[in-house]
């Protein structure tokens, strides 16, 4: 082959003037027939070649070693015993009085969180009424700042009577879910009243405040659902949406231009097609803050969720029965029509006086928690005598609100103001601006950020308790997502004196310009 | 009255048919349930019916049966297996069927209403939002539930005690869409239905007044939390006699059952713990684990072999993405499963967990007051000591007359649930007069009020439930459960069989609970009956022959009389523990 080409090349290289002869000869070996043609080297069997390299890379692969991922051998018997023997389970309840051995298990935020809450655990007991405006705690009697029986209608004697009539009548229990046999007749008459009450078409009554959120919320918000909510609500709420499991995107507390831009970017991402054509969307807050103790700017919301497409589920635990003229709650104090606010919720334990949860809207709204409200379904109905307690409690407040709310009204007012004028030279304690007989004593400043805010809060408290006065720290656990800064709750019942809201003014300053917050 | 040696010609063969090899296999079940219970002695079948009359002569004894030891008992059946006899392939596709009729013709409805315009099946909102409630979400209400609403929810206008009174509804306009209306009369009926199993749900001598003495002194409510200031004195008396009954260090209290599971789990367990539980465990505690955002596991109802394999399965890989070990793993049980009357099977589920180092949350709600000699639960009706048991819950709504719910246990773990909880600083208390009737009633039932009424009250009720549970099953009824236990569910299975079986009861002024899906599984629909301590004898033999009748109307009879009537006989009295029963004669 080799000295062909090299006498090709020779042949070449004579005839290197003539070009066309070059380029004769080369076509000639090229083209069919040619020596050069592939056809020609088919013809002189090449094929057997080409046949036998493919042989050899098919014998070549068939031959090689696969690659096999190794398979693990399952553990053997002894090796599970020796790896169930290492696991070393937490402790199921973290010690509260944190030993070296637990502190490397708790989680640095529950660590805090338990370590505060050993003084939350340690609750006063209440000798007698609770909810009276004053108590006795050991051998002192207290001005009860606490308890949220704002009209006293958990001590009047007139619901008193009708619990005991009730208990004659019903027995204590009600020994059954609604829908079996646990329904009884106060129970309807209480729905029936309370919806009339609130102007609603119907009310659903749950046997405990904390479950009523729980249940309500879940029932309506599934996933792929929209939840827009207030930074500032309590937790039964939060348990609610975290329960719904839907998509939960929170706005500064009461901060609307917040709350504007968040609609504006979720109605943007809805045009880019995010978010389905079925998916419902909520707004969840809350009608005057448990957290805060201020109100919601409802009728701005109202706008917004209405132009939004929004329901609104309120919880007017703590306007309910005390704001308004006549004690609707949010929806007379802010004139707005009942249909408006699409899903109400409320607890009967405030001014109500009494235990339970009613949640309030349209008959569908109503009817579909009957089936699925879990706390509805699920867990025994209210004790009766309880439903006739708040069924009493309404009555009265029908018959002698309006007189009853304005009095509170001023005297909530009265403390309101004496607390600002006492404190008005702090630079860390201050009232926090709101409506209604809840006032939250705020810590403000680089103190409220400080580890030990809450064991300061809690040294007023105590302090308090010495001269006479019974205060309490808004609580949370480290269930909460949110909380509120760190404040002292106070509540006003319509039975304190003007001169107790005096003195209850004076101790206040004076235990916290013994502190060094005034 | 079905008796055991006069039968027709049909029946004959009917009980010659279930007399093959089917019989071995309940025995076999009976008798392992029987070994569970650990009987002493063998008692007469007649003595626990305790009824001479109705034992129709001298029956054939098994008191010679051979009592095997533990170790060879077969390993009770599923909860599955249990209804592979009587749930044949045949019957479970009519009933299946039975379900797609009711579909289809709720479809037809729906077709039928948007095809004449009488109202859109759905409320769509205002301005294109999306209905509230979808369609189809509201189809099983709108279409099924709402054509037999007048069987649930009936209001009742007196004490759920022995008799109640159910108020009387007529259905008026379009059964899809309207309540029934009180027409204002009422019907007296036997209440079979409520959980008052000790019977302290009406007035009671003892209890009542001083319940009302609490309210006077402590009023209806706190208003308050029970961190803040809603924890009195009776509240801790109530909390030390709680942990005294059930024998542990302290106790906690919830104003309601369902939160102290919703929201004590999440309280024990976070991410990176594993909870394992029961498959028909309730719905408080699912609704707590999902809360807690801890991985769940589901086991087979009751099934130890099962639990064991996840619990050693789930130590062995760690968690499933991460591969980490679980931070912690809680075995969640039921002491009586409501719906199926059954108990949990203690003993081996604590040695479980004493074996992988796994915790136990034991949920009592149906069994404390009604179980065990002196009414402290699964606990004493097996022989488990209570301090084995980590978290100890349990409701104070059903035996005890009362509301609310527990959770017991070692001092730290309630003190850590007592700071923990969110119910102490989001809740109101406790009502004072609540807890009043809880410490009244547990005095009475540990015979601390001065008399025996409390025995009294646990052997009656052990009486009535054995009682009744051992009629049903002899006169053919498909009868779930355990003995002793007094929840008695009678199966039915077609879903519409419900409100025909809960409105004849009714005409016959029988006060039953009715349930189908969604609470039970779609072909398992039962009648649920719950005994109660202040039942007579007599009116539960009027029961027993009413719903005998109505049984044979409905046909749901699914065992064999016959050899229903034998098992009855030979297996149901034999092995049991009926001690108290032959002790006490009431």
């Amino acid at each position: 082959m080799a000295s062909s080409v090299k006498e090709n090349l020779a042949w070449c290289w004579e005839r290197r003037n003539r070009v066309d002869e070059i380029f004769y000869e080369l076509w000639s070996n090229v083209r069919p027939g040619g020596r050069l043609h592939p056809a020609w080297f088919f013809e002189a069997k090449g094929h057997l070649a080409v046949e036998l390299l493919l042989f050899a890379v098919i014998f070549y692969l068939l031959t090689r070693k696969s690659f096999k991922p190794r398979k693990e051998k399952p553990l053997t018997r002894q090796e599970q015993e020796e790896l169930i023997a290492e696991w070393t389970p937490e402790p199921l309840a973290p010690s509260v009085y944190a030993t070296a051995n637990d502190k490397q298990n708790l989680r640095s935020r529950t660590k805090g969180q338990v370590r505060k809450q050993i003084r939350y655990a340690r609750a006063p007991v209440v000798k007698g009424k609770a909810s009276a405006p004053h108590v006795q705690i050991g051998s002192k009697r207290l001005l009860n700042l606490v308890s949220t029986n704002f009209l006293n209608l958990a001590d009047s004697e007139r619901v008193e009577e009708e619990c005991v009539a009730a208990l004659d009548k019903y027995g204590c229990g009600s020994c059954g879910p609604r829908g079996f046999y646990g329904t009884i007749d106060v129970h309807l008459e209480l729905e029936t009243r309370m919806a009339k009450f609130l102007g609603m078409e119907e009310a659903i009554l749950y046997s405990y405040d904390i479950s009523t959120p729980a249940s309500a919320i879940p029932a309506f918000c599934k996933s792929g659902d929209l939840i827009v909510a207030d930074a500032g609500v309590g937790y039964p709420l939060q348990s609610g949406m975290a329960l719904s499991r839907s998509t939960v995107r929170y706005f500064k507390h009461n901060d609307l231009g917040d709350l504007r831009n968040l609609l504006d970017t979720i109605e943007e991402e809805s045009k880019l097609g995010k978010g389905k054509d079925t998916q419902r969307r909520f707004m969840v807050v809350e009608g005057v803050y448990a957290n805060y103790g201020d109100v919601a700017p409802l009728r701005e919301i109202v706008k917004l969720k209405e132009k939004h497409g929004f329901r609104l589920i309120l919880d007017d635990s703590f306007a309910l029965g005390v704001l308004g003229e006549t004690g609707r709650g949010s929806l007379e104090h802010h004139d707005l029509r009942p249909e408006q606010v699409d899903i109400m919720l409320a607890s009967l334990g405030h001014s109500f006086g009494s235990v339970g949860g009613i949640c309030a809207g349209s008959r569908r709204v109503c009817d579909h928690q009957r089936l699925s409200g879990a706390g509805y379904v699920f867990s025994a109905s209210l004790p009766p005598y309880l439903a006739s307690a708040a069924v009493k409690s309404l009555d009265i407040i029908e018959e002698e609100g309006k007189e009853m709310i304005a009095e509170l009204e001023a005297k909530t007012d009265r403390l309101r103001r004496g607390l600002t004028r006492a404190l008005s030279r702090s630079r860390t304690l201050r009232v926090h601006e709101g409506m209604g007989p809840v006032i939250h004593l705020q810590l403000v400043g680089e103190k409220a950020t400080d580890v030990s805010a809450v064991e300061s809060m809690q040294g007023l408290v105590d302090a308090a308790a010495r001269d006479g006065v019974f205060l309490t720290v808004a609580k949370y656990t480290f269930l909460d997502r949110y909380e509120g800064p760190p404040s002292i709750r106070i509540a006003v019942n319509v039975a304190h004196d003007e001169a107790d809201l005096d003195r209850a003014v004076t101790v206040i300053k004076k235990v916290a310009s013994k502190a060094g917050l005034v | 009255m079905a008796s055991t040696t006069t039968t027709t010609g049909t029946e004959t063969v009917q009980g010659r048919r279930h007399q093959g090899p089917e019989a071995g296999v309940w025995l076999e079940r009976k008798r392992s349930l029987g070994d569970q219970a650990e009987a002493k002695a063998a008692v007469p079948a007649s003595s626990l019916l305790h009824n001479p009359g109705d034992a129709g002569g001298p029956r054939p004894r098994l008191a010679a049966a051979p009592r095997q030891p533990p170790a060879k008992v077969p390993a009770r059946r599923t909860h599955q297996e249990e209804f592979a006899e009587v749930l044949n392939p045949m019957r479970q596709s009519l009933i299946y069927l039975g379900w797609v009729l009711l579909m289809q013709i709720g479809r037809v409805r729906d077709f039928l209403d948007r095809f004449f315009g009488l109202h859109a099946a759905g409320s769509a909102g205002k301005g294109g939002v999306p209905p509230i409630v979808s369609d189809s979400q509201d189809f099983y209400t709108r279409r099924l539930y709402m054509r037999i609403v007048d069987i649930f929810n009936r209001p009742i206008t007196s004490a759920p005690g022995a008799w109640i009174d159910v108020a009387e509804r007529r259905r008026e306009g379009d059964p899809c869409r309207e309540h029934p209306t009180p027409t204002g009369r009422t019907r007296r009926c036997l209440n079979l239905g409520s959980y008052n199993y000790l019977g302290f749900a009406a007035n009671d001598a003892y209890c009542t007044p001083k319940v009302v003495e609490e309210l006077r002194r402590s009023g209806a409510s706190t208003c308050s939390p029970g961190a803040d200031a809603g924890r009195t004195e009776g509240h801790v008396e109530m909390e030390q006699v709680v942990a005294g009954f059930l024998g542990v260090e302290k106790a906690f209290v919830y104003g309601m059952g369902f939160a102290t599971n919703a929201f004590t789990i999440p309280t024990l367990c976070s991410k990176g713990c594993l909870v394992l539980s029961d498959e028909m465990n309730h719905k408080s505690i699912v609704d707590g684990v999902k809360l807690s955002g801890a991985s769940v596991k589901v086991f087979r109802h009751n099934d130890v072999r099962h639990l064991e394999y996840l619990l050693r399965k789930s130590i062995v890989e760690g968690q499933s993405r991460t591969g980490r070990q679980w931070r912690k793993i809680l075995i969640v049980v039921e002491g009586i499963y409501s719906m199926e009357g059954e108990m949990v099977r203690l003993s081996e589920i604590v040695r479980l967990k004493k074996k992988y180092g796994a915790y136990l949350y034991l949920d009592e709600a149906h069994s404390i007051g009604a179980l065990g000699a002196t009414g402290r639960g699964v606990c004493e009706q097996q022989g488990v000591s209570p301090r084995d048991v980590d978290v100890m819950m349990g409701t104070f709504t059903k035996s005890f007359g009362s509301c609310g719910g527990y959770i017991a246990g070692s001092a730290a773990l309630v003190d850590y649930v007592r700071a923990a909880s969110p119910a102490s600083y989001h809740a109101t208390a406790m009502s004072p007069p609540a807890a009043r009737q809880i410490v009244a009633s547990l005095t009475v039932i540990s015979g601390r009020d001065g008399s025996d009424r409390g025995g009294e009250k646990l052997a009656r009720l052990r009486q009535n439930a054995n009682y009744f549970r051992a009629e049903l099953m002899r006169r053919g009824f498909h009868v779930l459960g355990d003995m002793d236990s007094p929840v008695v569910p009678i199966m039915c299975y077609y879903a519409a069989k419900i409100p025909a079986l809960s409105r004849m009861c009714l005409e016959r002024n029988l006060a039953v609970v009715l349930v189908g899906f969604p609470a039970t599984a779609l072909c398992l629909s039962r009648m649920r009956i719950c005994i109660s301590a202040s039942h007579t004898r007599e009116e539960l033999e009027n029961a027993v022959e009413i719903i005998d009748e109505i049984g044979d109307r409905c046909m749901i009879k699914y065992i064999g009389e016959r050899k229903a009537a034998r098992l009855a006989t030979d297996e149901v009295g034999g092995n049991r523990d009926t001690r108290l029963v032959s002790s006490k004669s009431i």
